[in-house]
């Protein structure tokens, strides 16, 4: 271990002697000073600020790291093995394997070190960045409700309907001012808890933090810097409502198999099913369960969220859609609604409401009404048809861990996708010169990165059909082949989910250090252990 | 010498090295059948390019051979753990130029994970045994060739070896870091260590192995014990202090009485360029001038462990006391202090009026600047160092 460390520890020194260190984190400090700017156009949301500013600098760092993986581990050992230093080291008591995993260590070292300086920078740079959401001020508890502008939870209980109960909790903390004249300065000493039910009879009296912006401060605190796992619709079983309908329509003497294919009928009856299960007529309502919610903490103080979007079929006034929710089996007394909505179409919408209405079993009914039909009596409109879009049109949220945790874990990804291409970069400089193993593991990194692209590229306009012609038949299983075995990033790629607030789970960067780290990496370390037992490491001079 | 199992063993031993199609482009060893013994100084000799590097390297493991069998301690040159035992100093010195002295030999240090404060310790001795302990804060790259050789020699001792290969150690020396390398190989020879010498200058080679094998070509042209190889038993050489022509003249005919020839050379021994220079700066030195250079050793650090017990040696370790200025250990490998000052003073004050030596040539069997005329003026066509008979 001794020995691995010494190694270690010299690749670390050389990278930062060699300035390679320091070019690199005044790189990342650049971009994380300069992509702000860029990003931010007046009056955008600070939410919106916050999240290009995430995905806009994490990204690039992930990049720069990347290369600068690359460039190390080809580098670190093509240059000891081109100024032969190399000798003096093996002909120590140094076993090749510990001299290899040294020098990948080493630029994982390196890398780990710029890591978590951009990481930290970036952290904290999105927090600051974020704190016009938290800007408060004090307000008599009277403007506040009269404006909409209660605390911002509250706002939003009340946009359900939940804070109007009395049990609330916790309840605000509020403040009695000294006399009327003197503006109020916020004590939280001297602030005090009063329930719900207390408070409005003292609303001309009571004084009230507010947020300056609420709206900011509820999406970046519950939609940004969050870690939100999801509840996932449950959908029924297609394929035998399918079957059912098909057998139907057979009875029935509709549907003749000798002339229409079966499996194409099914497949349609299945896109239909699904689509009517969707679907919610005008005035009608429909019931959906959703999932995965065992681990919700299930008080009634915890509040989840429900993300939608839906779209309109037919003429929806001003774009908007009317509905109401209800949460919870109506049979059990959690059971609440109705939550009145009115929506703009084709866009997220998220509804809180209580954990409680979780049933014990992990499971959460929500029955959605379309009102629409309502205002469509009398009149020529029928009313819009309320259609929920597949797998996202729905999903219950709720917040599981801290962003800052979310963030870590999403560095981890991105850790292990840079310690693969540093195995890389170490096991093509055990046999190829520095310039030849930089192009090496460059290669790798754009395979890693380009599955998806080659895969659409090939399969464009139909396999054989594209630019390439015939050739597409022999590339296709080729491509295939590779990236069976060869990792594709874009599946160890977190960002999209951190910058979202949705939990990057533990499970999931876990595996990317097994299969990036323990699998890939270590084959690569394997092979250059092997090829450099075999390597003559003084083969050049006679 | 307990072990008396070779520490080196080839039997024909060859390296070839093929081009990219696998032919064969160079042989650059052939059948080179090589034993090196417990505790002696081994000198492998041969011009550029005769296969004494490559040797070391299949030595080391650097290489692999094409063919033939090479036994390190009785173990393949793969062997890791014979490694500890094994100093190395290349014929170039690899260093990190960004390194600076002490860090170098901390780094190679802990490849021998040595504890830290052994390891610090020895390092203040090997730094101050090459004369780099007031540079050993500069980064390497600033060195001279010279100093960075001597960086190589200490971090070839930074693990006491019991073998210690030599490539050419004195290239990019100046005369006086080439004389300490010589008397430190004699040092830790008379200590049993055993050596491998590789080198073109003969003169080091001369100086100090006990046995030498040269290479021509991949392979062994002669080998044998120094001594055996140079003594030419025809000559005899007398050394007297200043004679009276008179005296000479009788000597002179007293050998032509007594064997019949002719062929005698009296003249004034004149002392060699090399032992002149040390003098001077020695001199410099004592009266401090300041270089940014390295400064004249020290002494051989303690930590390096002798083979086998010896009053004579003992006695030279505990006078090895550390001083700053070093040029008193230096001071017993010159040679005799009385003759030098006079010849000093001889050339730095014009002709000497009093006494002189005469030396009556041809020279004695443990003769220095001779060489065996057969095997190297073929091999190397102009030889380092004609001799004067």
């Amino acid at each position: 271990m001794g020995r691995i460390w010494a190694i270690t520890w010299h690749t670390l020194r050389e990278a930062i002697r060699m300035k390679v260190v320091l070019v690199m984190a005044l790189l990342i400090v650049a971009v994380i000073v300069l992509i702000p700017q860029a990003v931010s156009r007046p009056g955008a949301p600070t939410t919106s600020i916050v999240q290009s500013f995430i995905s806009w600098t994490l990204m690039p760092l992930g990049m720069i790291l990347s290369f600068l993986a690359i460039f190390l581990s080809c580098q670190s050992i093509s240059d000891e093995m081109y100024h032969r230093q190399i000798y003096m080291l093996l002909t120590k008591p140094l076993p090749r394997w510990q001299y290899i995993l040294g020098k990948w260590l080493g630029v994982m070292l390196v890398i780990s070190l710029l890591m978590l300086i951009g990481g930290l920078i970036i952290y904290t740079v999105a927090l600051i960045l974020a704190m016009p959401a938290y800007e408060t001020r004090i307000v008599r508890l009277r403007d506040a409700l009269d404006t909409g502008q209660v605390l911002v939870d509250l706002a939003d209980l009340r946009m359900s309907g939940l804070a109007e109960e009395t049990e609330f909790n916790p309840p605000i903390r509020v403040m009695e001012p000294a006399d009327g004249q003197t503006p109020l300065k916020w004590d939280q000493s001297k602030a005090r808890a009063v329930p719900w039910k207390e408070l409005a009879p003292l609303a001309e009296r009571l004084y009230v933090r507010i947020y300056d912006r609420p709206n900011d401060y509820y999406a970046m605190e519950h939609e940004v810097l969050t870690a939100r796992a999801t509840g996932k619709l449950q959908s029924p079983d297609f394929l035998a409502m399918a079957e059912m309908r098909l057998q139907q329509l057979k009875e029935q003497g509709v549907f003749d198999s000798t002339k229409t294919d079966e499996n194409q009928a099914r497949t349609a009856l299945i896109t239909e099913a699904s689509q009517q299960w969707r679907t919610i007529g005008p005035g009608e309502q429909k019931s959906y369960t959703f999932g995965q919610l065992q681990w919700v903490n299930r008080s009634p103080t915890n509040i989840l969220q429900l993300r939608y979007k839906a779209t309109a079929f037919g003429y929806a006034a001003d774009e908007v859609i009317q509905s109401q929710w209800f949460f919870g089996d109506p049979r059990v007394v959690t059971f609440f609604g109705p939550v009145p909505r009115r929506d703009v179409k084709d866009r997220y919408h998220v509804i809180p409401f209580r954990a409680h209405a979780v049933a014990p079993d992990g499971t959460l009914m929500v029955t959605v009404q379309n009102l629409d039909a309502r205002r469509g009596e009398g009149s020529r409109h029928r009313g819009a048809v309320m259609n929920f879009e597949s797998d996202e049109g729905m999903e219950v949220l709720y917040r599981i861990g801290s962003f800052g945790w979310n963030m870590f874990r999403t560095l981890l990804l991105v850790w292990c996708r840079v310690a693969f291409l540093a195995a890389a970069g170490v096991f093509a400089a055990t046999f190829l010169s520095f310039p030849v193993a930089c192009l090496f593991t460059f290669m790798t990194y754009i395979l890693a990165i380009a599955k998806n692209f080659v895969t659409e590229a090939l399969e464009f306009g139909g396999l054989g059909k594209g630019v390439l012609g015939p050739l597409e038949y022999l590339l296709k299983p080729m491509f295939d082949g590779l990236f069976y075995i060869w990792p594709d990033f874009s599946t160890y790629d977190a960002l999209p989910q951190l910058v979202d607030g949705r939990v990057v789970t533990t499970v999931w960067s876990l595996t990317g250090v097994v299969q990036l780290v323990g699998l890939g990496a270590l084959m690569f370390l394997l092979l250059g252990c092997v090829i450099f037992r075999q390597r003559q490491v003084a083969e050049l001079s006679v | 010498m307990a072990d008396k199992r070779p520490i080196v063993k080839t039997i024909g031993l060859s390296k070839v090295f093929k081009d990219f199609w696998r032919r064969d482009k160079v042989v650059a060893v052939r059948d080179l059948d090589l034993e090196i013994q417990p505790g002696e100084v081994f000198g492998l000799l041969g011009p550029n390019g005769s296969g004494k590097s490559t040797t070391i390297k299949i030595i080391l493991g650097l290489l692999y051979p094409t063919r033939g069998r090479i036994s390190i301690f009785g173990q393949p040159p793969t062997d890791v753990s014979i490694k500890k035992r094994i100093g190395y100093l290349p014929e170039e010195s690899y260093l990190y130029r960004f390194l600076n002295a002490r860090e170098t030999l901390q780094l190679y240090g802990r490849l021998f994970q040595q504890a830290g404060e052994m390891r610090a310790s020895r390092i203040d001795k090997l730094l101050e045994m090459v004369g780099l302990q007031h540079q050993a804060r500069r980064r390497i790259g600033e060195y001279s060739k010279g100093m960075a050789r001597r960086i190589g020699l200490a971090q070839a001792l930074i693990n006491d070896p019991d073998f210690l290969i030599l490539d050419e150690p004195t290239t990019g020396l100046d005369p006086i870091g080439t004389r300490q390398i010589k008397e430190l190989i004699r040092e830790l020879g008379r200590r049993g260590k055993t050596i491998l010498l590789s080198s073109h200058l003969l003169t080091d080679v001369q100086d100090v192995c006990d046995r030498v094998c040269i290479l021509y070509g991949g392979q062994v042209r002669a080998h044998g014990p120094v001594e055996q190889l140079l003594s030419q038993e025809d000559f005899t050489q007398i050394t007297a202090p200043r004679l009276a022509p008179r005296t000479v003249e009788e000597i002179r005919q007293v050998i032509q009485r007594q064997q019949g020839s002719e062929a005698v050379t009296i003249s004034h021994p004149t002392e060699r360029l090399e032992d002149y220079f040390i003098r001077i700066v020695q001199q410099a030195q004592a009266a401090s001038v300041v270089t940014s250079g390295a400064q004249m050793g020290g002494a051989l650090p303690d930590f390096l462990s002798e083979q086998e017990g010896d009053a004579l040696i003992e006695s030279l370790v505990s006078a090895a006391v550390p001083a700053p200025v070093l040029s008193e250990e230096s001071v017993t490998t010159m040679p005799e202090p009385a003759v030098s000052t006079e010849i000093i003073s001889e050339l730095v004050s014009g002709p000497a009026t009093d006494r002189q030596s005469f030396t009556v040539i041809p020279p004695p069997p443990p003769v220095k600047e001779q060489v065996d005329q057969t095997v190297l003026d073929d091999l190397l066509g102009s030889p380092e160092d004609q001799h004067r008979g």
